[in-house]
């Protein structure tokens, strides 16, 4: 039984026995005569009393090398923690290695397919170049090196540029028949159809008011008030597109 | 340890001095009998005590087989970890 126990129970357990023979030995020796106990049994306490402290003595000693093994344990539970400590950044830095390589090679595999994508349909630098000088010629990319606060120049056509443009006059020729001719002339040539909308309805009169025609028979037209519209239309207009300060601030908006 | 020592030699003292002594006296004999419970008293003091330095004492929770068992248990446990990470630092991919 004592080899299953622990020491410290065989301790706890001797000095018990220890205690319970002296109580024995001092209740015998307060008891009165009648009472006491005869002197065979009284040597046999005494000599158990010794046997006990012998016993005591040795478990004494095992347990002061106990000591010494268990001082050795900690040691070793030191070192053991220091190399869980190890084993745990190297797997931190295992983990972060995993996974910048993984990065890499998803990154890799990406451009190995657009390197693939774009090896299926190549197309000439010439023509990138080209393309790439068509997009940047009208400026809309990037402003030209000269261009400073107050240039008038803008990346979108100004709208001096579009009356310029063919859309501009053509406008303008519904005022003049000559125009007018030419353009129902040549779409007869084009359609073989004069469209409806090509006779005009609305017509710019020389004054400079616009005039609606009343009908096929009958030959008047009503002019239409757009003076002050057209006034604030063209203000508007000015200030739009040729005013370098409101446009400027347009710009930076 | 040491202390334990004592107390099993003041045990002995005690009960010597109890058993040889044997006044005729009255007055002798009160003041001994005094004496002896007031003996008896520290005698349970110093056994408590005893107790309590016993349940203080380091490493004799286990016996001394199984204690022996898990000192070469750490040893090995140690090993093992130091021969991991010596495989894994020396590995070449």
């Amino acid at each position: 039984m004592s080899l299953h126990m622990s020491t410290k129970e065989r301790l706890l357990a001797l000095i018990d026995d220890i205690e319970i023979i002296s109580k024995e030995l001092i209740e015998n020796a307060i008891a009165p005569k009648p009472q006491k106990i005869s002197s065979a049994e009284h040597q046999q306490l005494v000599e158990l009393l010794i046997s006990k402290d012998n016993e005591f003595k040795t478990v004494l000693q095992l347990a002061s090398e106990q000591a010494k093994i268990e001082q050795k344990m900690n040691a070793l539970k030191e070192q053991v923690e220091l190399q869980d400590r190890e084993i745990i950044k190297l797997q931190k830095h295992l983990k972060e290695a995993e996974h910048m390589l993984s990065t890499a090679i998803f990154q890799a595999r990406q451009k190995l397919a657009s390197i693939e994508k774009a090896n299926k349909r190549p197309v000439s630098s010439e023509e990138l170049i080209k393309y790439a000088h068509k997009v940047s010629a009208s400026n809309a990319i990037c402003a030209p090196l000269t261009w400073q606060q107050g240039d008038l120049r803008r990346p979108y056509p100004t709208d001096i540029e579009m009356r310029l443009g063919f859309l501009g006059k053509s406008d303008l020729s519904l005022n003049g028949h000559n125009l007018q001719h030419q353009i129902s002339a040549s779409e007869h040539r084009n359609t073989g159809d004069v469209p409806t909308s090509a006779q005009n309805q609305f017509a710019w009169h020389p004054s400079g008011e616009l005039h609606m025609s009343m009908g096929g028979a009958n030959t008047g037209s009503v002019a239409l008030d757009t003076r002050a519209h057209k006034d604030d239309r063209q203000d508007d207009v000015e200030v739009m597109s040729t005013d370098s300060s409101s446009s400027s601030s347009s710009d930076s908006q | 340890m040491q202390f334990l020592k004592l107390e099993t030699k003041f045990c002995y003292s005690f009960l010597c001095d109890s058993i040889e002594k044997d006044p005729t006296d009255n007055a002798a004999k009160q003041r001994e009998s005094q004496d002896c419970s007031q003996k008896v008293l520290e005698l349970q003091k110093r056994i408590e005590s005893a107790r309590s330095q016993i349940k203080q004492l380091p490493g004799i929770d286990y016996n001394i087989e199984e204690q022996l068992q898990r000192l070469d248990t750490l040893r090995n446990q140690l090993t093992l970890k130091q021969e991991l990470i010596k495989k894994y630092k020396n590995i070449s991919f």
